[in-house]
């Protein structure tokens, strides 16, 4: 009867377990071809981000050295935002684009004058904090600041609708146009962001690493006799 | 209570006269129409974000079967050509948004350093047709060259900011004293150097290059050969 019992136990646990290997084969399987996308650019040497949604973080680095971390308080995500090559950021996209100060030389300001006017720096304080990056496979990533008070929190969790059914449309109509559109939203500290807006500046390269259960649906179950 | 009753009993009345009305029959079939039409969107939208295949990037990985142990190995080779990448000996992190500089080896933070880097701002002058933005480059270099006592040779931008005709005579750029006691130069003439402005220290004032104080200054001087690299984010 115990054997009976043990066997039925094994059996309900066995498909368990097969999962577990096939999530942790394909979350491999992503490592690899991440790994071997870094590996490229530390050799490189140029400084490239790392959007990291199993640790929840992003990192800034250069030659495989962390430069600079922050910390992803959210995120959600629209298809399947993907980057397990290098995809270069093309543009940034906000509702306050900061400016830099132009100074024009004029001949008619006579000597020594145009030193006595220092122009207004373009600092961190000037990047915005809600903005968006748009990749060069297709995919958007819109950052905003988590939210602080009671009442960002209550718009956070009614904006939460809006945006899964307001994401379908746009897909249609990228579909429609011919273009591919996967995105990422995430949630972090306003001073992240505005380090994030600087740091990460166009023509950088980008990796983004998604959680295991969405690698698996990702990644074939076999790959890679090039890869290391 | 009833009070709340009786309002959503007259809400719902007027919603149900309103919707079953005869005379706005054709505005419920545009309403139904859109409300399909949406649905179908959403549908859609939906299944082509989210249908079944493979990302490009995973598609182009050549099939070879492997096992997890395979995989595991491989990935740890990887790991650690990755971290033969880094810096053996001390580097420079510049982080441009903070003015900080840092001296590191490995992850121990040797030397944290107040600086000035570029303060972003532009300069065009139409006559020549030529435009400066006086940024802090990004990226990673190389301490190039180490020089004591060094001499500011003013470039063009630099009589033109202060509104002064540029010399003719090259010996009437240079000026001494403007760049401190060292300076490390990591190419392209940008170089890591002293101010005569301290108090500015921690703000973006330069015109790319990346001042420092004093003391800050002479240690990395005495203290990182030629080659040494240098990170600015």
């Amino acid at each position: 009867m115990r054997t009976i019992r043990n066997l039925l136990l094994l059996l309900l646990i066995a498909p368990i377990l097969v999962v577990a290997g096939e999530l942790s084969h394909a979350d491999l399987q992503q490592e690899n071809a991440l790994l071997q996308a870094e590996y490229d650019l530390a050799k490189a040497g140029k400084p490239y981000l790392l959007i990291d949604l199993q640790e929840q973080q992003l990192e800034l680095k250069a030659s495989g050295l962390p430069l600079e971390t922050w910390h992803i308080d959210s995120y959600r995500r629209w298809g399947y935002p993907s980057a397990l090559t290098a995809v270069d950021l093309q543009s940034k996209s906000s509702l306050a684009e900061p400016e830099r100060e132009v100074h024009v030389v004029s001949a008619a300001v006579p000597d020594g004058v145009a030193a006595d006017k220092p122009l207004k720096a373009f600092e961190l304080a000037d990047m915005p904090t809600s903005y968006r990056l748009h990749l060069g496979n297709g995919t958007d990533i819109t950052v905003h600041p988590a939210p602080g008070t009671w009442f960002q929190h209550l718009r956070s969790i009614l904006a939460v609708p809006a945006w899964y059914l307001s994401r379908p449309v746009i897909s249609s109509w990228k579909f429609l146009r011919g273009s591919p559109y996967n995105e990422l939203a995430l949630a972090i500290s306003a001073q992240d962001a505005r380090r994030l807006y600087w740091a990460f500046s166009e023509g950088t390269p980008c990796l983004i690493r998604l959680p295991a259960a969405v690698a698996t649906a990702r990644v074939p179950s076999t790959a890679g006799s090039k890869r290391q | 209570m009833k009070d709340w009753r009786s309002i959503f009993m007259r809400i719902k009345a007027l919603s149900l006269g309103w919707w079953s009305a005869r005379p706005h029959w054709p505005v419920r079939k545009v309403l139904i129409c859109l409300a399909g039409g949406l649905v179908l969107v959403e549908l859609c939208g939906s299944y082509l974000a989210y249908r079944g295949g493979v990302s490009p990037a995973a598609a182009a990985v050549p099939q070879k079967a492997r096992t997890a142990a395979d995989w595991q190995a491989a990935n740890q080779r990887l790991a650690k050509k990755i971290a033969a990448q880094r810096p053996g000996d001390a580097y420079l992190v510049i982080d441009t948004a903070g003015n900080r500089v840092t001296l590191r080896q490995g992850d121990v933070v040797l030397r944290d350093m107040t600086a000035s880097c570029g303060s972003g701002t532009v300069l065009e002058d139409p006559s020549s047709g030529r435009r400066w933005v006086f940024d802090t480059p990004r990226g990673q270099y190389r301490i190039q060259s180490k020089v004591k006592n060094p001499l500011w040779i003013k470039p063009d931008w630099a009589f033109l900011e202060a509104g002064q005709p540029i010399p003719a005579n090259s010996a009437e750029r240079a000026e001494p004293g403007a760049m401190g006691d060292y300076a490390l130069g990591l190419g392209k003439g940008y170089f890591i150097h002293g101010t005569l402005y301290k108090r500015m220290l921690g703000r973006n004032v330069s015109h790319g290059c990346v001042r420092l104080g004093d003391e800050d200054l002479a240690h990395l001087y005495r203290t990182l050969p030629i080659g040494t690299r240098v990170f600015i984010f």
